[in-house]
């Protein structure tokens, strides 16, 4: 049961309009709104920080913008777009912050791969492995930022090129591009490409 | 490139394999600490509160336990006395207050060393041993302590009176003037009919006991009953003694028992007994010898 279930709508209502009660002091439609998007957030945070720690800290800082925002919040763009952008410029924002950080994960990334070319864990011999799903986040972890991030708001908000060119501040051919690359090598890496 | 093209129109069509082997990989959630957190800020920013985070109430507890701490310890510091230890001074103002209010009660004055004053004692009393034993211990105190400031007072003003007396005798003695002197002072014992001795033995009673004592408050009070002319008498008699004893002490002799011999003479209401008293019984052992 989703969150309009439980409350017994039957109309569900649209995350503008949810969004729009809010400003007016409904803490209800904010509620409706969490429910909703709080997973595909954390997920979209998680993946792309690849730190719980920093994932939940960013992921708080997206919320907290938003219900700062609530007055001033205004229905031109879709909500999902308008949520997404506020947590993409925070993941920036962060990067540019913590250069070492990410530099340190990118090294943990590299021992990771040297790791699996010891123990014979090569794309190829994944093919043959039941757990593919964990594979599929190893590789979609060794995908480039830009890729990855492409990919993850695709799955996780459902979005259009246009929209994620949007939210991203890319144009569409770069985010087809992006995604593009991004599928040939998660398919590539489960067998299938 | 066109392999690829047609691989990304199938993805985003939606229902690729490999958009269901994502979903199926990924379910994680935030924390419930994080929603609780999210959800209690939206609230509070809509009812007007403030935001705070998790860490607000402890800090601010600890905060202001830090800074009262800080405050008591300056304070202390500065004043130099425990601020949470102060029995004597809150026993004093007690004392002070339960006296005030008996005075006020039975209209008393406020000097205790008068006969009418001594003759309230005893209700005095009465009022005090209904009060507590710390009060009433603290209430005697403080009048014992005024009155022996009153009586020391009183003391040491008939003991500057005496001197100057004893100065004057010793120079009209010395200047074969002292019978005008003495004709005055017979005089005013011929009007005195209590017994003289009874009121030097009071007197040396006195000062050997500085009002440290009930007793010595009521000794006080019939010391107070001999009129003006019979202390002058009592200290004038026992002046001349002490001053045949100076004389002796300081080796003139001869003076000495001349002016023992004019006070025997003289003197012959002032018995053996009050002589021994004040020269000391060597002293007088050796005057009359001599």
């Amino acid at each position: 049961m989703d969150a309009d279930t439980l409350l017994g709508m039957d109309v569900i209502e649209s995350d503008e309009i949810l969004m729009q009660r809010y400003a007016t002091g409904d803490v209800g439609a904010f509620e409706l709104l969490y429910q909703r998007h709080k997973g595909p957030v954390y997920r979209y945070m998680l993946k792309l920080c690849q730190n719980e720690a920093i994932a939940e800290e960013l992921f708080q800082e997206v919320w907290i913008k938003l219900i700062k925002a609530r007055v001033n919040y205004v229905a031109s763009a879709k909500f999902t777009t308008y949520l997404y952008k506020l947590a993409h410029n925070l993941f920036i924002d962060h990067y540019r912050k913590q250069n070492v950080r990410i530099v340190i994960d990118e090294s943990v990334e590299i021992d990771n791969a040297e790791a699996d070319i010891q123990n014979g864990n090569n794309p190829e011999a994944q093919t043959q492995l039941e757990q593919s799903i964990d594979q599929l986040n190893k590789i979609l972890d060794e995908l480039p930022s830009e890729q990855r991030e492409v990919f993850l708001l695709r799955e996780e908000s459902g979005m259009t090129v246009p929209e994620i060119a949007d939210t991203i501040g890319v144009n569409q051919e770069a985010v087809k591009s992006r995604l593009r690359y991004a599928i040939a090598k998660l398919r590539k890496g489960l067998g299938n490409g | 490139m066109a392999n690829n093209d047609k691989e990304l129109n199938d993805y985003l069509k939606g229902n690729s394999e490999l958009s269901e082997q994502y979903r199926q990989s990924n379910t994680m959630e935030p924390s419930a600490h994080v929603d609780k957190t999210i959800l209690s800020a939206a609230r509070e920013e809509v009812t007007g509160r403030r935001y705070r985070s998790a860490w607000t109430v402890p800090v601010s507890v600890a905060a202001v336990v830090t800074l009262s701490v800080s405050i008591v310890l300056t304070m202390q510091e500065e004043t130099g006395q425990t601020i949470f230890n102060k029995p004597e001074t809150e026993m004093y103002d007690s004392a002070i207050l339960a006296e005030e209010a008996v005075l006020q009660k039975k209209n008393v004055p406020e000097k205790v060393s008068t006969p009418d004053k001594i003759g309230n004692k005893t209700t005095k009393d009465a009022d005090i041993q209904v009060m507590a034993p710390a009060e009433s211990a603290a209430v005697e105190g403080y009048r014992i302590d005024k009155n022996e400031i009153h009586l020391n007072s009183e003391v040491d003003a008939i003991q500057q009176e005496s001197q100057d007396r004893a100065v004057e005798f010793s120079r009209s003695y010395k200047k074969n003037d002292i019978v005008p002197e003495k004709k005055r002072m017979e005089a005013r014992a011929k009007r005195k009919t209590k017994d003289s001795r009874q009121t030097i033995i009071k007197e040396q009673q006195l000062q050997s006991e500085p009002a440290s004592s009930p007793a010595a408050i009521t000794a006080d009070s019939e010391y107070y009953l001999d009129d003006e002319l019979n202390e002058n008498l009592v200290n004038f008699h026992q002046q001349e003694l002490i001053n045949i004893k100076m004389l002796w002490e300081e080796g003139n002799f001869t003076d000495a028992k001349l002016a023992f011999d004019e006070f025997i003479k003289n003197r012959t209401d002032v018995t053996e007994d009050t002589m021994v008293q004040v020269l000391g019984s060597d002293v007088y052992q050796a005057l009359n010898e001599m």
